[in-house]
């Protein structure tokens, strides 16, 4: 796991670990430390995320509609939660990707206005 | 929803197995088992409080806290069960009483009347501005006002007049009473009403000359016609009158109260004369115009009036009062009254619960500050000990509701029949909202001081002195505080229900000039035909002589006017008639007319001269008999018989005097006897063809109502009989200030009991917090005596405190009430001598038994205790 110096992390900001959790749960049911995995490996263990903070956060989108769980047993026989992407919460992902894309974009332009030119 | 919300149920286990996997994924990437498990907990983080920030996304963390709050609470309660019930117990009575007179005070005073609009509708009453009158307010009008009113305002919509009263209406084949009120045509209009069957008033059928018609209410044809349509088209008989019924109003619509018929007028307008003040106006207001404005407007109209028709309009203005205040008159005063009784009563128990938690807070001194030490803040500290005070509240209100509906309905049933809208009386909605607030303003009153003091423990002292022995300080003092605080708020009441209580012995002594007792009435409408009244003054005479041959008939009579229930009045002249002077400066008095013999069974006992006989009647020289006030007042020393009276009545016929009698209260027990003339009935006409018989009887009255019905009934089936008893009659008079007197009485009684609880729970505390430092003093030689001094000394100080701010608020508070006493005033020295020193004694017994209590202690056992 430490396989990049702690100064090379950077923080999550507020509301993209929904963001990143919906967008790994596209990729099929799977349960929570395999979705913190995921993040950090997808991100070549840029982003760190605290893994703890991975639970509120699931809970929120529960709430929201946008996830769901069933109980199931994994690949070592453990007892686990296994949580998948609802339709709503699919519809959740792309709107949010839209919003990111413009967001990331235009913050872009405003650092290197040179490209523009 | 729910389902979501379980996945709170394994967080424990989802966390333990993310773990277990990141642990195993370390050792996988060669780390040593121990340390692979150390660094996956530090790379996941504070468990405890990942798992309340995964909580808290489903739960308030505030309602959290506040669960456990009222956890600890039920479980403190549970400990101390007696002591609580007892608590709570105390202020359901407080929160029931309260909300049982809310209740009528909600539906009488603040509810809006069930109409369209009802804050538009307006009464119109006179106002006279000068002479002796001045500022009297008289809500009788005359039409020829009215008419001019309405043909200058502006600022109405609609405008109507009526009389109401209780009349001989036959709607099948045998006369009886209704209420039948008699409306101009816009009546219906004024309020936004309808009837629910059959329509409202045609204008042909309101107009002078026309048919007439009328209109019943819902109740009235479901008892004569069983349902309200088959009323419809039906004909009842008023009078001489033949109407038939166009409509039936729905039951909520209900004025003038207890209306049975709504008549349409249709005599000749022209004829009524402008004094002829026998009607109500009510309007609505156009909705642009306010009730001040149309007040501007009537004044203006007035003025205008007085100069045109100085005799009679003359400083008389006019004002224009919202319905809804109209209605509510005089009982509001009481109302009120009530509720501020019933307010201290609640607050009497406020500071007797207080003092109850505030000596459970010291005993829990320890254990505020174990918390205290384990980290809680006072803040948190404060907001526990609120939320026990809120849960008990909360328990009280829901026994106090259960308390509030029995009550209301007992208030109800007891109240006087002036108090107006009883029926729209429930714990309903608002009034459950008014006891929901009641409980949390309730529980801060009680909860607050001790959850205050018990914040200001230090921490380490009581946990030093683990027998918590810190006698003394703040604490006493908010508790002797509280106790000062009962002690005056009970002189306050029990003075306020002591001048009550005199005032209605006071009343119920005054003397009357009569015997009411063993009379029995009987109140009798016969119709004349048309003009002729020998119909009328026959069936009189003849039920007269029936009835004088029943055996246990002392003395028979009848008149218009039973005392207490004057009918008419009118100014007199003597010897004879000014040709200037107006009606109206003449020397008022009251008129009745009455039958032979109706002194006699009235005990009025005849001064001078004759009784009228059987001779005076039509055609007879007219003769009349005064009371003594009017020989007083008209003729001082000089013997009035054979003088000569004329009066306003139904002629200005001269009188000659034949007789003085006995003054009676005639306006009731709490107005002193004024000038009354007495005409005889025969040569007379009166008050809607009305008399009462009035019959005394040798024993019980009521056993021979039934015969005396059935000797009128068998006279004439047209006549509608009323039977009741003269004390029955007088008691409509002291209904309202027996109703608020019991009231304040048994709220002073509770407020006595709660004081009094207080002062002897908090010497019993204090006695037993200083029984150690009372064994050491008896052990060294100090008398019982001085022991028993030691601790009286500071229960007398308490209460005279107590007592003398309670006098001091009651002579500022019982003004509030003068106006509603009789012959006591509101700073009566007895009342307060007497409230003081019963209050003074019973405090002084509430303190001296813990003081004995204290003294008989064995020293010896006292100090080991330990």
């Amino acid at each position: 796991m430490p396989a990049k110096a702690d100064r090379d992390r950077i923080e999550l900001l507020q509301g993209t670990l929904d963001l990143l959790i919906l967008r790994t749960l596209r990729l099929g049911r799977t349960h929570g430390h395999a979705i913190a995995k995921a993040i950090a490996r997808g991100s070549d263990d840029v982003l760190q995320v605290e893994q703890g903070s991975l639970y509120p956060a699931l809970h929120r989108l529960i709430k929201r509609g946008w996830i769901a769980f069933d109980d199931g047993t994994s690949d070592n026989n453990r007892r686990a939660k296994f949580y998948y992407l609802t339709p709503k919460g699919r519809k959740q992902l792309a709107i949010e990707t839209g919003r990111w894309d413009k967001l990331a974009g235009a913050i872009a332009r405003i650092l290197r206005p040179a490209a523009q030119e | 929803m729910t389902r979501d919300k379980r996945a709170l149920d394994d967080v424990d286990q989802d966390i333990k197995d993310h773990i277990e996997r990141q642990t195993q994924d370390n050792i996988d990437a060669g780390m040593a088992p121990e340390e692979a498990h150390r660094q996956a907990m530090l790379n996941f983080g504070n468990v405890a409080l990942v798992k309340e920030d995964t909580r808290a996304i489903w739960v308030s963390r505030r309602l959290d806290e506040m669960r456990q709050d009222v956890r600890y609470a039920l479980r403190a309660m549970r400990r101390t069960r007696g002591a609580t019930m007892v608590g709570i117990l105390v202020m359901a009575l407080g929160i029931g009483a309260n909300t049982a007179v809310f209740s009528v005070v909600h539906a009488v005073l603040l509810n809006p009347l069930p109409y369209a609009d009802p804050d538009r509708i307006v009464t119109l009453t006179y106002l006279s501005t000068g002479g002796n009158a001045s500022g009297e307010r008289s809500r009788q009008v005359s039409v020829p006002d009215f008419l001019d009113w309405q043909s200058q305002s502006a600022s109405f919509d609609s405008m109507a007049y009526y009389t109401s009263g209780r009349t001989s209406v036959m709607a099948g084949s045998v006369a009886e009473y209704a209420v039948v009120t008699t409306v101009t045509e816009e009546f219906f209009r004024v309020f936004a009403a309808q009837p629910s069957v059959g329509r409202s008033f045609s204008r042909e059928e309101a107009t002078e000359g026309g048919a007439g018609a009328a209109i019943i209410s819902d109740g009235y044809a479901r008892q004569h016609f069983g349902e309200p349509a088959r009323g419809l088209g039906r004909t009842l008989r008023l009078g001489n009158r033949s109407v038939s019924i166009v409509g039936v109003m729905p039951p909520a619509f209900d004025f003038p109260v207890a209306t049975d018929v709504w008549f349409t007028a249709v005599g000749s307008r022209a004829q009524l004369a402008r004094r002829g003040n026998n009607f109500r106006a009510i309007a609505r207001l156009k909705a642009e115009v306010s009730v001040e404005q149309a007040h501007t407007e009537m004044t203006e109209i007035s003025e205008r009036l007085g100069q045109l028709y100085p005799d009679t309009n003359k400083n008389v203005r006019v004002i224009v009062t919202p319905l809804q205040r109209e209605i509510v008159g005089e009982v509001e005063s009481m109302l009120y009254l009530l509720l501020g009784a019933v307010a201290l009563v609640l607050l009497i128990a406020c500071a007797t619960m207080a003092t109850l938690l505030l000596a459970k807070a010291t005993a829990r001194i320890p254990e505020m500050a174990v918390r205290a030490a384990l980290g809680a803040s006072r803040s948190r500290i404060v907001k526990q000990l609120l939320v026990e005070a809120s849960v008990q509240a909360l328990a009280a209100g829901t026994i106090g509701v259960l308390i509030a509906i029995w009550g209301t309905r007992t208030l109800v049933a007891l109240s006087p029949p002036d108090v107006p809208r009883l029926d729209e009386v429930g714990v309903n909605g608002s009034v459950l909202l008014f006891t929901l607030s009641l409980c949390v303003l309730v529980s801060f009153l009680f909860g607050l001081p001790p959850a205050l003091q018990a914040a200001r423990v230090d921490v380490t002292e009581p946990l030093r002195l683990s027998t918590g022995r810190i006698s003394g300080g703040g604490r006493s003092r908010t508790r002797e505080a509280l106790v000062v605080a009962e002690i005056a708020l009970a002189v306050v009441l029990v003075a306020t229900a002591a001048l009550l209580v005199r005032s209605l012995v006071a009343l119920q002594q005054a003397p009357l000039g009569f015997q009411p007792t063993n009379v029995l009435l009987m109140q009798a409408t016969a119709r004349p035909n048309g003009s002729d009244w020998s119909v009328s003054r026959a069936f009189f005479e003849g039920v007269l002589g029936d009835i004088s041959q029943l055996p246990g008939v002392v003395a028979a009579g009848a008149m218009m006017g039973p005392p207490g229930d004057v009918k008419s009045d009118s100014g007199y002249w003597v010897d004879r008639m000014p040709k200037e002077s107006p009606l109206s400066a003449a020397r008022p008095a009251a008129m009745n007319v009455v039958a032979p013999g109706t002194f006699a069974a009235l005990g009025i006992p005849i001064r001078q001269g004759r009784d009228f006989h059987d001779g005076d009647r039509g055609g007879r020289p007219q003769v009349v008999i005064i009371n003594e006030a009017l020989a007083r007042a008209a003729f001082r020393q000089r013997d009035p018989i054979g003088r000569v009276i004329i009066a306003g009545f139904d002629s200005m016929d001269p009188m000659t005097i034949v007789g003085v009698v006995g003054d009676v209260r005639q306006y009731g027990p709490a107005r002193e006897p004024q000038p009354e003339i007495y005409m005889p009935y025969q040569q007379h006409f009166y008050n809607g063809a009305t008399l009462f018989v009035v019959v005394r009887t040798a024993t019980e009255p009521t056993a021979l109502g039934p015969s005396i019905e059935r000797k009128a009934r068998e006279r004439s089936p047209d006549v509608s009989v009323r039977v009741t008893t003269l004390n029955a009659l007088l008691a409509t008079h002291v209904a309202t200030p027996k109703f608020r007197t019991w009231l304040l009485s048994l709220f002073g009684a509770v407020a006595l009991c709660l004081a009094m609880a207080g002062v002897y729970g908090v010497m019993a505390f204090v006695a037993g917090q200083r029984s150690k430092e009372i064994a050491v003093r008896m052990a060294l030689g100090a008398g019982a005596r001085s022991v028993l001094w030691l601790m009286l000394s500071r229960g007398l100080k308490i209460t005279a405190i107590g007592l003398t701010a309670g006098v001091l608020g009651a002579i500022a508070s019982t003004r509030l009430v003068s106006g509603m006493l009789f012959q006591v005033q509101s700073h009566d020295v007895v009342t307060y001598a007497g409230v003081v020193g019963g209050l003074g004694l019973l405090s002084l017994l509430a303190t001296y038994m813990p003081a004995r209590r204290a003294t008989r202690l064995d020293p010896l056992l006292a100090l080991r205790q330990e």
